[in-house]
């Protein structure tokens, strides 16, 4: 007995599915996951927080829990956002849960659920009077055309723990059992979006149900249960032939088989962390209290848990508080096509958006309007008073005059002013830079004659006011992989400087 | 009657956020306090229904890339729903600007009282993206170098001025010091810490020949002032602050167009103009708030506004002229050095600080009876320029 069960449950499923025939029409020859004809699929615009947060609030309403109240977050995704970054802290902020309530994330593999379970129990085991917010939120992406593409799902759920002596406790949990399993058959690599999955699925289903077994052996015996006080059996599900056969290894019975509603995989695909506990809410809507039930989260590559539960008096009550129930969600969906499918796995990429927001320039056709007179030096030439006006202008920087000749924009010119840039946006150019401003030599205009540029690399230190430079073409920066050419100033260091 | 080119509009309340990096604030978090700060300066009170129409100086959409920043950016934090509410941009004079044009429409009797708020958020964006490190959003990768940031075509002026004039580091250092001496008695102040010359002239070079201290922070502010006519601001108060006298120009942006390297002609003409209108010379003014966004840039507008002849800043400074004690204080609020320059928030809290010390109310910094105060900004590259004068 661990004194310790569920106050409140929640459950999000995405209204989006695909359907396997969709997948396969585009992949004929990729394999499949038996048993499952549809699948949830998560929109842009959802995620593990999202959806998360969306179980967590169902959750906190059925326990009828502040969000003040809550003295612990157990967050168990192996979808994460972030590689380095928390989600956890993510979701409670979007609860509003105390800034003091202590947070955890359990990632890494679909075991990640049921640890945060345990770690729930642990918590408040150990800490009297305390409730635990557990959020277990996946959207696996599976790699395109490979048999997980048929299967992964999305999906979230929540659960509130607290002491069995508060007697609002729902659902006791009375035994717990682990078995863990190094079993290299999925996986996603440092850096990679996509599962893996290993070509032959024998490999993975067979260790699938050793693990089972061994875990629901473990809890009878814990218990020293017979097979006929346990009512029923959960746990995740690969593919649609699962349920059955755990039925079948373990003796204990389907809730399927008394009309409850179980073998959720083949409606919304493999919601991995959270999957056998989306098959234990659904219990938990449609079982009697007194019945008694073990549920089994399997995590590939990583191990099993499980644990024993029995169903109080305050299900009755507390289930009738929802608003939406798992079934309602399971209602209402609508189907994407395949190419749509394949946007939100992020396998059709839509280039950025131009001009880059982030670029600092202004749009393409003002590159394209000047690239020609500033890159082939065309200046002005007054015909009034005889002033360099580059690049062009309507009126005359000097003069206001408006008739101009054409001319090569000469290449020598003398440093007017300039400073040494030691501080330089983020670009390869290594400071210190010299930027200046120099008037061409020969040129009679007050204003008009002047050219700005940046020096290259020189002995910043020898730059004077009056140091002789030339104009000379190199790249000048770079934007949206477009080489930016531009003029540099050259120093002749032989002439002039005061 | 009011003859062509005279001006004078009451200020009867000014009130400003202490400037910084405010990353708990919100723009509008910033305005709101601003605008309330405002409204408790007002002497004898003031029912906010009668502010009939309001200015907004910022840059944010430039500098931050907001899109739509406009008179509602104003009204929605400030409830002040279906008011006329005009936005002001004009790089660094946009606070200035906004002060200028509201109390055209006060002079011109078209609306009796009005309010202006300055406002910018600069520290949302990280450091390097920052008008210090970055090139300046309207500078063109083509024509200017990836280098030409704030300081560098700030900068360029003062090695000019070095050149022609013979004006050493230590002599604009010597501002950085003075206005962090003054900015540390303000509270208001972002940077309150003094610095010594060595500090100054031994900190990391941003822009040769400008140091890290010789640059003005980055920071978040708000500020706002309440202007109305002569007659109405005693509803408001015995001791108003009046508006004479007020200049903009706006010149060249480009390095390569400018007339001059060891001044700004800009600041010359806005100065001339305000000084005309106000029909005052420089000798008449008491106290001013220049605009040192890098020190030496206030070092060569001593020049520009005629407190002392073309070359001579560093002569002056040496002297003593800008200080407390000396013949024309500059930056007694600790100057954008100290205080910080939050873009569209710093002329409305240039016309605070001249609010108070006309009104004898700066504490350790305060005055012996002046009569006339300046504000000065310069933006863009020193492109565009404003000075406003006010009197008793």
């Amino acid at each position: 007995m661990t004194g310790v069960g569920i106050l409140g449950y929640g459950s999000y499923i995405p209204s989006y599915r695909i359907r396997f025939k969709d997948i396969r029409n585009a992949w004929p020859q990729a394999g499949s996951m038996p048993g499952i004809q549809e699948k949830a699929v998560a929109d842009f615009d959802e995620d593990v927080v999202t959806m998360g947060v969306e179980a967590a609030e169902k959750a906190l309403a059925m326990s009828e829990l502040k969000e003040d109240q809550v003295d612990a977050l157990f967050m168990g995704t192996t979808s994460s956002p972030f590689a380095e970054k928390s989600v956890a802290v993510i979701v409670q902020t979007i609860l509003g849960l105390p800034k003091e309530a202590l947070v955890y994330d359990l990632n890494s593999s679909c075991r990640s659920g049921s640890l945060a379970i345990r770690s729930a129990i642990d918590y408040v085991r150990s800490n009297n009077e305390s409730k635990a917010l557990v959020v277990i939120a996946d959207n696996r992406l599976p790699t395109m055309a490979t048999p997980p593409e048929t299967s992964l799902g999305a999906a979230a759920v929540s659960f509130v723990v607290g002491a069995v002596k508060d007697n609002k406790v729902l659902c006791e949990i009375d035994g717990w059992a682990s078995v863990s399993n190094e079993h290299p058959t999925r996986w996603r690599e440092s850096g990679s979006n996509y599962l893996r999955f290993h070509e032959d699925p024998r490999i993975e289903r067979d260790n699938f149900f050793d693990c089972v077994k061994k875990i629901s052996g473990d809890l009878l015996k814990q218990g020293n249960y017979s097979k006929e006080d346990i009512n029923y059996i959960v746990s995740s599900q690969m593919d649609g032939r699962a349920a059955g056969q755990v039925s079948k290894d373990t003796g204990l019975k389907n809730p399927s088989d008394s009309n409850i509603l179980n073998n959720l995989v083949t409606q919304i695909g493999d919601a991995g962390s959270c999957a056998a506990y989306l098959n234990l809410i659904a219990l938990l809507d449609g079982a009697q209290p007194g019945e008694r039930g073990i549920v089994v989260s399997y995590g590939v590559a990583a191990g099993c848990d499980g644990f024993t539960f029995k169903l109080t008096d305050a299900l009755v009550e507390a289930r009738k508080k929802q608003t939406r129930t798992l079934e309602d969600l399971l209602n209402d969906k609508q189907y994407l096509d395949y190419v749509a499918f394949a946007k939100r796995m992020g396998y059709l990429e839509v280039a950025p958006i131009l001009p880059d927001p982030n670029s600092g320039y202004p749009s393409q056709p003002n590159m394209k309007r000047e690239m020609e007179e500033i890159l082939s030096l065309k200046a002005q030439l007054c015909s009034k008073c005889g002033s360099i006006n580059f690049p062009k202008r309507h009126y005359c920087i000097d003069c206001r005059g408006t008739e101009f000749t054409t001319i090569k924009l000469p290449r020598k010119a003398k440093i007017v002013t300039f400073n040494i840039q030691h501080v330089l946006a983020i670009s390869p150019e290594e400071p210190p830079v010299v930027v200046g401003t120099a008037k061409i030599i020969g040129a009679t205009g007050e204003r008009g004659g002047h050219v700005s540029a940046a020096m290259i690399t020189c002995d910043a230190d020898k730059v004077k006011v009056g140091t002789e430079v030339e104009l000379i073409l190199r790249v000048c920066g770079e934007e949206l992989g477009i080489p930016k050419y531009g003029y540099k100033f050259k120093p002749c260091f032989a002439n002039g400087g005061e | 009657m009011r003859k062509k080119g005279e001006l004078r509009v009451a200020l009867v309340g000014a009130g400003m956020i202490r400037f910084g990096e405010l990353f708990e604030q919100s723009f509008d978090d910033m305005v709101v306090e601003a605008y309330r700060d405002c409204l408790n300066s007002v002497d004898k009170g003031i029912d906010e229904d009668e502010i009939e129409a309001a200015w907004l100086g910022t840059c944010q959409g430039s500098l931050l890339r907001r899109e739509i920043v406009a008179g509602f950016t104003l009204s929605e934090p400030l409830g002040l729903l279906l008011k006329p509410v005009t936005r002001v941009e004009n790089a660094c004079c946009s606070g200035s600007d906004a002060i200028r044009n509201a109390a055209f429409a006060v002079a011109a009797g078209i609306y009796e009282t009005v309010l202006v708020v300055g406002a910018e958020k600069m520290r949302d964006v990280p450091t390097r993206a920052s008008l210090v490190a970055n090139r300046g959003i309207t500078s063109h990768l083509w024509m200017h170098p990836r280098g030409a940031t704030a300081p560098q075509v700030f900068g360029q002026n003062v090695t000019a001025h070095m050149a022609k004039f013979g004006t050493k580091r230590e002599h604009f250092a010597k501002v950085a010091v003075k206005n962090h001496l003054y900015g540390s008695m303000n509270e208001k102040s972002a940077l309150k810490f003094e610095v010594t010359l060595e500090q100054v002239l031994n900190a990391p070079l941003v822009s040769w020949p400008l140091g890290l201290f010789d640059c003005c922070p980055t920071t978040d502010g708000a500020a706002a002032v309440i202007l109305t006519t002569e007659e109405n601001a005693k509803r408001y108060t015995d001791n108003p602050v009046f508006l004479v006298g007020t200049g903009i120009s706006a010149d060249v942006f480009g390095s390569f167009w400018k007339k001059s390297f060891t001044n700004w002609p800009a600041t010359q003409q806005a100065a001339k103009e305000a000084y005309k209108m106000a029909g005052i010379t420089p000798k008449d003014i008491d106290v001013a708030e220049l605009h040192d966004c890098f020190s030496s840039t206030e070092l060569i507008t001593y020049e520009d506004v005629g407190f002392c002849e073309q070359g001579k800043a560093g002569p002056w400074i040496d002297s003593g002229g800008p200080y407390l004690e000396g013949e024309i204080p500059c930056n007694l609020s600790g100057g954008l050095k100290s205080k910080g320059h939050p873009v569209g928030a710093t002329g409305v809290a240039q016309a605070h600080e001249i609010f108070n010390q006309l009104r004898g109310k700066k504490g350790k910094t305060q005055l012996k009876n002046p009569r006339y105060g300046l504000t000065h900004n310069l933006g863009g590259t020193g492109s565009v320029a404003n000075v406003n004068i006010y009197g008793l």
